[in-house]
């Protein structure tokens, strides 16, 4: 198999998602980012000046505006995902996520985290040799680093999230899956309701949970190891 | 987490800001928001609304339609709700019961001006904002605490097992 096929797969993935949340936000465009949306202009600005970042206001009241970037973030999407021009792609995509969430932080969350701090990493990866438009060599010292520098990102995530949980009782005695697939907010359906009932479940997810974050780490850098924590 | 260089902290701090222990005291409540409105009708008499259910329609909307803007509504309502407390624990606002007596301490938050936007949003919906003038709305937010572990199925979403915030009356929509 293509060594790149793991990295190819992650380039594709993000970029569904991306194409996915842009349609979205274009949709709805008017609520979630216009002068009226759910976030109002005066928390838009706030949030500017308290980070310190009044030069970075976009005329997002502007409905004319905020119609061509969210179209402009939508192009730039797709042809990320079909690989071209990934150095362009990638960089200009972290510039148009990083405005989107100064305007609105609410909205995002920790899946959108990961994918714009993963996406300056993903221009310069071995990722457009499978399912691309057209075959890219990136600069080839930057590819042999790119993945190390995503691996190393991961590990300390994964590293401080499992062993903030290990130190909490609620996940150590294996109740804590049962009150995270409860919650309303986190709850896609009620299957969730059925699978929590069974405490086998409750405990066996808990503790799998723990034990996937606190090795991922380590079997992430064996190669032979490796699909066990990719899957 | 402060780093030792300071122009690296300007911009990670609060852009690449997440808290990856979020999930380490996971949530065992359902947080639950409910408007209600006041204004006057055409016959200048003083309508007082019942209370409406936030969550719940946009939780089944979720359930039933995959990829779509619900997803976001709810991070986007969780967020304000979550704002809203830190202000509370924080400014330490005064509370008779369950009620903010003093709207100042929170009425700046970012929280507290997306949920009045988005009960703005609903009210339009509902009623057409040009029908009435004047209007006021008040949040209750109730903190619906779900079976423990080993517990039985019927408690779930019994009502002693609230805990509640109210946002006293307050104009919707400013001019």
């Amino acid at each position: 198999m293509n060594k790149t096929i793991g990295i190819t797969i992650a380039r594709l993935g993000i970029g569904l998602l991306l194409i996915k949340d842009f349609i979205i936000y274009f949709k709805h465009r008017y609520y979630l980012f216009g002068e009226k949306g759910i976030l109002s202009m005066e928390s838009y600005e706030a949030t500017l000046f308290a980070t310190d970042n009044q030069f970075l206001r976009l005329p997002f009241e502007n409905e004319t505006f905020l119609t061509y970037f969210l179209l402009g973030g939508i192009v730039l999407s797709f042809l990320f995902t079909i690989g071209i021009k990934p150095l362009i792609t990638s960089w200009a995509l972290l510039v148009f996520i990083t405005f989107l969430r100064l305007r609105n932080i609410y909205i995002l969350d920790g899946a959108d985290n990961v994918i714009w701090t993963m996406l300056p990493f993903m221009a310069f990866a071995a990722s457009y040799q499978l399912f691309t438009y057209k075959k890219v060599n990136t600069l080839g010292f930057m590819e042999k680093i790119a993945p190390y520098a995503m691996m190393i990102q991961f590990s300390i995530v994964y590293f401080f999230a499992g062993f903030s949980k290990l130190i909490e009782p609620i996940w150590y005695e294996g109740d804590a899956m049962f009150y995270i697939l409860r919650v309303e907010d986190f709850k896609p359906s009620n299957l969730n309701i059925w699978l929590t009932n069974s405490n086998f479940f409750v405990k066996t997810s808990t503790y799998f949970t723990l034990a996937w974050e606190l090795t991922f780490p380590i079997l992430i850098w064996f190669r032979k190891l490796r699909p066990l924590v990719l899957g | 987490m402060k780093t030792p260089v300071p122009i690296v902290n300007r911009y990670i701090n609060p852009l690449f800001t997440q808290s990856w222990s979020m999930f380490s005291k996971p949530p065992t409540t359902n947080r639950i928001v409910y408007f209600q409105f006041r204004h006057r009708n055409d016959t200048d008499s003083t309508v007082t609304t019942s209370w409406y259910d936030m969550n719940k329609p946009l939780n089944r909307y979720n359930e039933k339609h995959i990829f779509t803007v619900a997803q976001r509504l709810l991070k986007y309502r969780s967020a304000s709700l979550n704002n809203i407390f830190q202000i509370v624990d924080r400014f330490d606002c005064n509370i008779e019961g369950t009620t903010i007596t003093d709207l100042s301490c929170i009425s700046y938050s970012a929280g507290f001006h997306s949920l009045r936007n988005y009960a703005a949003f609903f009210y339009n919906k509902q009623f057409g904002q040009e029908a009435y003038e004047n209007v006021e709305f008040r949040i209750k937010i109730s903190d619906e605490v779900f079976p423990r572990m080993g517990e039985e199925e019927s408690t779930y979403g019994a009502k002693n097992h609230y805990k509640e915030l109210n946002i006293p009356y307050t104009p919707l929509f400013v001019k």
